[in-house]
């Protein structure tokens, strides 16, 4: 009989579940993607069911359910932090009792009333989580192992080692000491929203200098030469208040944090080209260390701060590690694959089947639901909503391409749903990247976000290198790699000047793609294999045949402050409300042309808040 | 004042009070003692910030009646008298918070540490 064990995270930020069967990833989902709830931290029972739904099992067949936190080292952190500051600090002790003393001291029993099964709940500690996912999917036998994030139990950031089934965590730096919560207090203080703009903060940083940067590390984090660090806590307000920064840190930077959505200013740029400076350094250092003790030639990461893909580009390219993976969903979500893996070989002794392809087994992490063309047609044809119906993929690829290659948006829907947050051709937004336009058209007009936020490319992989400097494989959009210098081009409004108007620097062409050239000349790259998404590498290989190019703008199918799209009533909303020409759903082509016209509700906007 | 506004008027009553009357004295008592978590602020003379990862089990089980000792057990490695004295008292306001819904919003302002 095989092993199957679910694993879920729950309860602080992107809730999911994870199916793995005799250590095959079966099935892996956010719950905000059915909820329709951003970062949704509830207990993920949609996810949940349709993890079982694709493996066909019910609850009482599994072996486990592993949850991915130890809820007692949650409490022992949360109690010790609070008699750390009292009498100061009663405001976060009672949103934290609610918390920690309700439905997460009693998981068990929470978990195995929810699926109406008295199944056996293992446990495992929320690093261990990470450095599992980021090892056992990777194809590698043996790898130096770093996690870094804001904080699990206690530990915010560990170093460890992977060999064949056993992950070993041998170092750590423990709360409140966290380069998540650092990044997370700069994103707030800049205006952004904390657990989900700090990619935005990343995608700032390249408009700014880094002339805070020595401030940051005199003041903020000192940082020791194997790369541990501490943080001055007294300039923070994570401690003792439910905001990241006070009234020290405002001194600091001359003056309060800027307010949600006013206007981005030439402070906030350089906070963010600082910030991005130090962790860069810190990770960097870090890595060198984790090679150190452990001499390991690759290395794996998981944990929120391994999203930032400007410092993992920087990392493969000193040349540290002969190669780096990195877990597709590195944040809280991946910790509920982790927690399954984990318990699937370290438990349940599974043996680990390592890969002699050199290709990971995160399956391109397509791993969430599909919908079938019969499923399809049946809620177009249910609403009216006109179709032309192309079976033949090549002609559907010709046809997608035909209107990237004359400047339309185009809506992909193809395939199971990606886990993690990137879109990576199955739930995407295609555009030119060779028009200078694309980008703001797409922000302001597809997105509604914030213009001076960046595009990526999706490149066919065997094509990579004559684009971007980057020898090797990126599927998974977690590398940030320069475009190569033959294809740059001079900007006349260098982001030398002082002033705060970033749509003066955006509209500049930077390159013969600039649609998806950052404006330091760097592309968050995403390598299209055949094999792992064969319907995008047709698109963008007859998107070649047509123009040359073989690179397309890849933004995620969904509307600002939404969830990716799952299912196709998703995907026909999102398509209605922006100005997206086509929709590809499987083999049905949607012109915007064709569709009934929609009531003029701007209501929707309001239904999804900004993130 | 309905049945359900009288329960979370309550319940915010018990934090409140738990906080007073457990919490702040306990610190005190901890401070007087001289213990100390965890350090506040860098140390020049320190070399790593690094301490060794220990956990002896990678994969565990967590049973709602064994919570108690657990936490007695694991808080007597550090001869924390003071937190064994609180297991009690704190799972009675578990008791009371336990009808408590779980967070359905993620804060925009601060990161999601419970």
């Amino acid at each position: 009989m095989p092993t199957t064990v679910l694993g879920i995270s729950a309860f602080y930020h992107d809730s999911a579940a994870a199916l793995v069967r005799d250590g095959e990833i079966i099935a892996a989902a956010q719950e905000e993607r059915f909820s329709r709830k951003k970062h949704d931290p509830r207990f993920p029972l949609n996810a949940i069911n349709y993890c079982l739904e694709e493996a066909f099992i019910e609850p009482d067949e599994l072996d486990a359910v592993v949850f991915y936190d130890n809820p007692l080292l949650t409490l022992d952190r949360v109690l010790k932090s609070l008699l750390s500051v009292a009498p100061r600090g009663f405001e976060q002790w009672d949103k934290a009792a609610r918390s920690v003393l309700g439905v997460k001291l009693h998981v068990s029993d929470y978990i195995r009333k929810s699926l109406q099964s008295d199944v056996r709940v293992l446990f495992t500690e929320h690093h261990m989580a990470h450095a599992a996912s980021a090892f056992y999917p990777s194809p590698f036998n043996e790898a130096a192992i770093l996690t870094l994030d804001g904080v699990g139990e206690w530990a915010t950031t560990t170093l460890g080692v992977g060999e064949d089934a056993a992950v070993r965590l041998l170092k750590t730096i423990s709360y409140p000491h966290s380069l998540g919560l650092l990044y997370s207090a700069f994103t707030y203080f800049c205006g952004f929203k904390v657990n989900s703009g700090e990619y935005k903060l990343m995608g700032l940083a390249p408009y700014g200098k880094p002339k805070y940067a020595e401030l940051i590390k005199d003041k903020l984090i000192h940082i020791q030469p194997d790369g541990s660090f501490r943080l001055d806590t007294t300039k923070f307000g994570f401690l003792d208040s439910n905001v990241m920064t006070g009234h020290s840190f405002e001194e600091l930077f001359g003056g309060p944090a800027r307010k949600p959505e006013s206007q981005i200013t030439r402070r906030e740029m350089d906070l963010a080209a600082s910030i991005q400076k130090v962790l860069e350094e810190t990770v960097l250092l870090l890595a060198k260390h984790a090679q150190e003790v452990t001499g390991k030639s690759k290395l794996v990461m998981a944990g929120g701060v391994a999203l930032n893909c400007v410092a993992n580009g920087l990392l493969l390219r000193q040349g540290i590690f002969e190669d780096l993976w990195i877990q597709p969903a590195a944040g809280d979500a991946g910790g509920a694959l982790g927690a399954a893996l984990l318990a699937s070989y370290r438990h349940f002794d599974v043996p680990r089947a390592c890969s002699r392809t050199g290709r990971d087994s995160q399956k391109g992490s397509y791993l969430g639901p599909g919908y079938s063309s019969n499923e399809i047609r049946a809620f177009l044809d249910h609403n009216g909503y006109p179709y032309s119906r192309i079976e033949d993929p090549k002609q559907r690829a010709a046809i997608i391409a035909q209107q990237l290659a004359e400047g339309r948006i185009v809506g992909l829907f193809a395939g199971r749903m990606e886990f993690g947050p990137r879109a990576l051709g199955a739930r995407s937004i295609l555009g030119d990247p060779r028009n200078a336009e694309t980008q703001v058209t797409m922000n302001l007009k597809i997105k509604y976000r914030e213009s001076f936020r960046p595009f990526a490319p999706a490149v066919l992989a065997h094509k990579c290198d004559e684009y971007f400097e980057l020898d090797r494989e990126s599927p998974y959009m977690l590398l940030v790699a320069p475009v190569r210098k033959e294809r740059r081009i001079a900007m006349s409004s260098p982001l030398e000047s002082d002033g705060d108007d970033m749509l003066e620097i955006v509209r500049q062409p930077r390159s013969d793609i600039p649609a998806v050239t950052h404006v330091d000349y760097s592309a968050r790259v995403q390598t299209v294999h055949p094999q792992d998404s064969p319907t995008f590498f047709q698109v963008i290989s007859e998107f070649e045949r047509l123009t040359g190019t073989s690179v397309v703008v890849n933004t995620s199918f969904n509307v600002r402050g939404e969830p990716i799209v799952r299912s196709p009533q998703d995907a026909y909303q999102c398509f209605v409300r922006t100005e997206m020409d086509m929709l590809v759903l499987e083999d049905c082509i949607l012109k915007k042309a064709d569709q009934p016209e929609q009531p003029k509700d701007e209501s929707w906007r309001q239904e999804y808040e900004l993130d | 004042m309905n049945s359900t506004e009288k329960s979370s008027v309550e319940r915010d009553r018990q934090i409140r009070k738990f906080f007073d009357e457990k919490i702040v004295p306990i610190a005190q008592k901890l401070r007087d003692r001289g213990v100390a978590f965890f350090a506040p602020q860098p140390d020049s003379s320190s070399r790593s910030y690094f301490a060794p990862y220990s956990s002896d089990r990678p994969v565990f089980e967590i049973e709602t009646s064994a919570i108690p000792t657990m936490l007695k057990d694991h808080w007597e490695k550090d001869e924390l008298t003071e937190l064994i004295d609180l297991v009690d008292p704190l799972l009675e306001l578990a008791s009371a918070v336990a009808d408590e819904s779980p967070p359905e919003d993620v804060s925009p302002f601060i990161y999601v540490m419970f």
